[in-house]
C-alpha cells in the first residue's frame, strides 16, 4: 500500500499500516461490564493474541 | 484406516480429500459436517481431514469462525484420545486458530503471490510422518496441488500403518 500510494505521488507517506475497525452495542449495567465483555471476547474470538493487538473505547448510546 | 472428511461451510476442497482417500488411497472414507458434535461421529474414524477452502468465508480471519464450530470441540477429544488430524491449507489455518497447532498464519509482507517449493522442519519428536527429505519439500502455494495433496496423504498413510502413533503434524518453515 504504501508503495502504491508512493506511486501515486504521495511520496511523504510512511509507517502505513491496516488493521480491522469494529462496532459493537452491548446491553450491560455499567461500563465496567462492557469493558470485561469487549476485552474478553477481543480476546477469545475477535483478535488472534498471537499476531494481533486490540484497543477499544467504550461510548453510552440510548 | 478410516477417514473422516469435515466439512464447514465454505470448504472447497472437501470433495479433492474425499476423493484422494476413496479412489487413491483406497480407504473407507466419510463426510462429517460441522454442525454436529457427537464424537460417536468420529469414534470409528482413525484420522480426520480438515480440507482447504474459505471456511465461513474467511470473516475476520481465515479459519477463525470455524474454530468454534460444534464439530471442532470434539475434533479436539479425538486428537486428545490419540487421533490423527491433517489440515490442509485452510484447515490448517482453522488447526492455529482452534489452538491445536501453535503460531499463526499471516499475509505475505507484500502483495505479490508466491507459489515455490520450499523446506520444512517436522517439530514432532515422533510424527506421523516421515521427517527425512524428500518429504519435507513441498510445494508452498495459496491453492496447492492435488500433487501436493496426493503426497501428503500417501505419507501420512504409510506412516500411520507402519508405526501406529499418533499425533498432530506441526509443520513451520525454516524460518520459524
Amino acid at each position: 500500500m504504501e508503495s502504491s500510494l508512493a506511486a501515486l505521488g504521495y511520496e511523504n507517506v510512511y509507517r502505513v499500516r491496516v488493521g480491522k475497525y469494529l462496532e459493537l452495542h452491548l446491553e450491560t449495567e455499567n461500563q465496567e461490564e462492557a469493558a470485561a465483555q469487549v476485552e474478553e471476547m477481543s480476546r477469545r474470538l475477535l483478535s488472534n493474541p498471537v499476531i494481533e493487538d486490540f484497543s477499544y473505547s467504550l461510548q453510552e448510546t440510548v | 484406516m478410516k477417514f473422516g472428511v469435515i466439512v464447514f461451510p465454505g470448504s472447497n476442497c472437501d470433495l479433492d480429500a474425499f476423493y484422494l482417500v476413496r479412489d487413491i488411497l483406497r480407504q473407507p472414507v466419510v463426510y462429517i459436517r460441522h454442525d454436529l458434535d457427537d464424537l460417536d461421529d468420529l469414534a470409528d474414524c482413525d484420522a480426520l481431514i480438515l480440507p482447504g477452502g474459505f471456511s465461513y468465508g474467511d470473516y475476520l480471519r481465515s479459519g477463525a469462525i470455524a474454530c468454534f464450530s460444534r464439530i471442532m470441540s470434539s475434533a479436539a477429544e479425538f486428537a486428545a484420545g490419540g487421533g490423527l488430524v491433517l489440515g490442509i491449507c485452510n484447515g490448517f489455518q482453522v488447526l492455529t486458530e482452534a489452538g491445536l497447532l501453535p503460531g499463526a498464519l499471516y499475509r505475505n509482507d507484500n502483495l505479490q503471490f508466491r507459489c515455490q517449493q520450499i523446506y520444512v522442519r517436522v517439530e514432532n519428536r515422533r510424527p506421523p510422518l516421515p521427517t527425512r527429505l524428500p518429504w519435507a519439500l513441498f510445494s508452498r502455494s495459496q491453492s496447492p496441488t492435488a500433487t501436493a495433496t496426493i503426497t501428503l496423504l500417501r505419507k501420512f498413510y504409510s506412516r500411520w500403518r507402519k508405526s501406529g502413533s499418533s499425533s498432530f503434524a506441526t509443520l513451520t518453515n525454516m524460518v520459524g
